[in-house]
């Protein structure tokens, strides 16, 4: 009975022993991946945020144009009809993230600093954008005569948030310009002689970003729409335009 | 017998304890080797602090350009970037400086070289380039160097011939005054450039500050767009240098 009882013991202590230092073990496993990187000498980092500047603004100058494509993207999907014939908010936000998104990963400077689309998401929430990338990609430091040396994800990893609006790119909200649009044209289409020129000044009053002609066709107003601001695309400076029909009672054809 | 029996259990014991001493013993030496190998995982992610040279060696970037990789390059670069970010008036269209820039690149990609002296002063957009860039830079120099300070604003216009990188077509002095330097013009002699006054002249590299930021035209161009900043007395806290 009582080296029964000496075996369970030393059994006991041997199993705790074994998970004491399993434990450990993947402790200092964990560990190793969360470590700041010790560096002395300050130019170095100075560098990496240099490189990090970069980077940076390379991905949020292309997350800006990728904006603007994809805006226009989602213009040519005919998303005014889809919001007149009701389509979800969270809908037309999903559209235009895929846009953008398309656009981004076609972005050289995003391949150069980002590599894989699979490193970028883009969530779109009415007029706000926001572009999150992983795993970017920082150009190397080296020192002279010496070997050179890789920096990059691991060691010091840069991950740019940029979050962007539609408005202060220029732009406004596609929901937005259908519901200004309704509400001026219901208020001013009984203007004797003045609708049209009514409409104008109520829509532009409230989006602020374009200037906007109505004329009528038959029963609908047609607004069209062109932005005050250009933009650079392709190659050259264009302007982002659209027009859609907005009937009497504020249907959208 | 109570002897022989109590010697019996103290043999049997001394070999279970034993038996469980080389078992933990192995265990010991296994999460040693462990160890040994995690912490060499993690030592071979730091970056050593010795490669950055001498205290008299500079750091190159990618590109092999020299710099002093210090505060006043970040703030430089900020400038930069708020510069290339800033919009102004081009024909009755505000546009953003850095699309005016690329905009520019155009006609030089057009002719496969950079532009002459009178071909990019007859360029209408390179006219406001130069406005704002002496306008946005004037400002910033004067501030930070009192007694005198200079600055170049340059372009370099490369091309993607092949999946490797781009390959440089050119550069292009944008904007540029004077550089004094012991009495010597650097920018003048047509050294724009850092490793140039370092070169010839034996410029300290505190003196200068250097930065740069890239556009892409379309995909298979890249404008690098550098400034070399610096003058003579920089504004250290407390007073002058």
């Amino acid at each position: 009975m009582m080296n029964r009882r000496g075996d369970v013991a030393i059994t006991l202590l041997v199993f705790m022993i074994v998970v004491l230092l399993g434990y450990s073990l993947f402790s200092f496993y964990k560990g190793a991946s969360g470590v700041g990187v010790e560096v002395t000498d300050s130019r170095f980092v100075e560098g990496m945020y240099l490189n990090e500047g970069v980077a940076l603004f390379n991905i949020e100058s292309a997350g800006e144009k990728a904006l603007v494509k994809g805006y226009r993207e989602t213009l040519n999907e005919g998303v005014f009809r889809k919001i007149g014939a009701g389509t979800a908010n969270s809908e037309v936000d999903g559209l235009m993230r895929d846009r953008v998104l398309d656009a981004l990963k076609k972005e050289p400077a995003v391949g150069k600093y980002v590599g894989a689309g699979d490193n970028l998401v883009v969530v779109v929430n009415g007029e706000d954008i926001e572009i999150d990338a992983k795993n970017v990609i920082l150009p190397t430091i080296t020192a002279k005569g010496k070997e050179e040396k890789v920096v990059g994800v691991g060691v010091y990893e840069a991950k740019p948030n940029i979050t962007m609006n539609l408005r202060e790119q220029g732009l406004w909200g596609f929901v937005e310009i259908v519901s200004v649009s309704r509400e001026c044209v219901k208020d001013n289409k009984d203007l004797p002689g003045s609708a049209e020129a009514e409409i104008e000044r109520c829509v532009e009053a409230r989006i602020t970003t374009f200037d906007v002609r109505v004329s009528k066709e038959g029963a609908n107003f047609v607004l069209n729409f062109i932005s005050k601001k250009t933009f650079y695309l392709d190659k050259q400076f264009k302007k982002v335009d659209f027009a859609f029909k907005v009937g009497e009672n504020g249907e959208i054809a | 017998m109570a002897n022989r029996r109590n010697k019996r259990a103290a043999i049997s014991a001394t070999l279970t304890w034993f038996t469980a001493f080389v078992i933990i013993f192995f265990m010991m030496i296994l999460f040693l080797a462990g160890v040994g190998v995690l912490s060499k995982q993690k030592a071979s992610s730091y970056v050593s602090a010795s490669m950055a040279g001498s205290k008299s060696g500079a750091l190159l970037d990618q590109y092999s350009e020299p710099s002093g990789y210090d505060s006043g390059d970040l703030e430089l670069q900020r400038a930069l970037a708020a510069f290339l970010n800033s919009e102004s008036e081009f024909n009755g269209n505000k546009r953003q400086m850095k699309d005016a820039i690329s905009n520019l690149g155009a006609e030089v990609y057009r002719k496969n070289s950079v532009m002459s002296a009178s071909e990019i002063k007859g360029n209408p957009e390179y006219n406001k380039i130069y406005e704002s860039a002496t306008t946005f830079f004037d400002g910033m120099s004067s501030l930070y160097w009192p007694d005198g300070a200079c600055y170049v604003l340059c372009l370099d216009f490369k091309e993607k011939l092949s999946t490797i990188g781009y390959e440089p077509m050119g550069s292009q002095v944008i904007v540029g005054n004077k550089c004094l330097y012991g009495g010597k013009d650097i920018y003048s002699r047509g050294n724009a450039y850092y490793r140039c006054a370092v070169s010839k002249y034996g410029i300290s590299s505190k003196v200068f500050n250097y930065a740069y930021l890239e556009l892409f035209p379309d995909e298979n161009r890249m404008v690098r767009v550098r400034i070399l900043q610096g003058g003579i007395k920089p504004i250290v806290l407390g007073g002058t240098a």
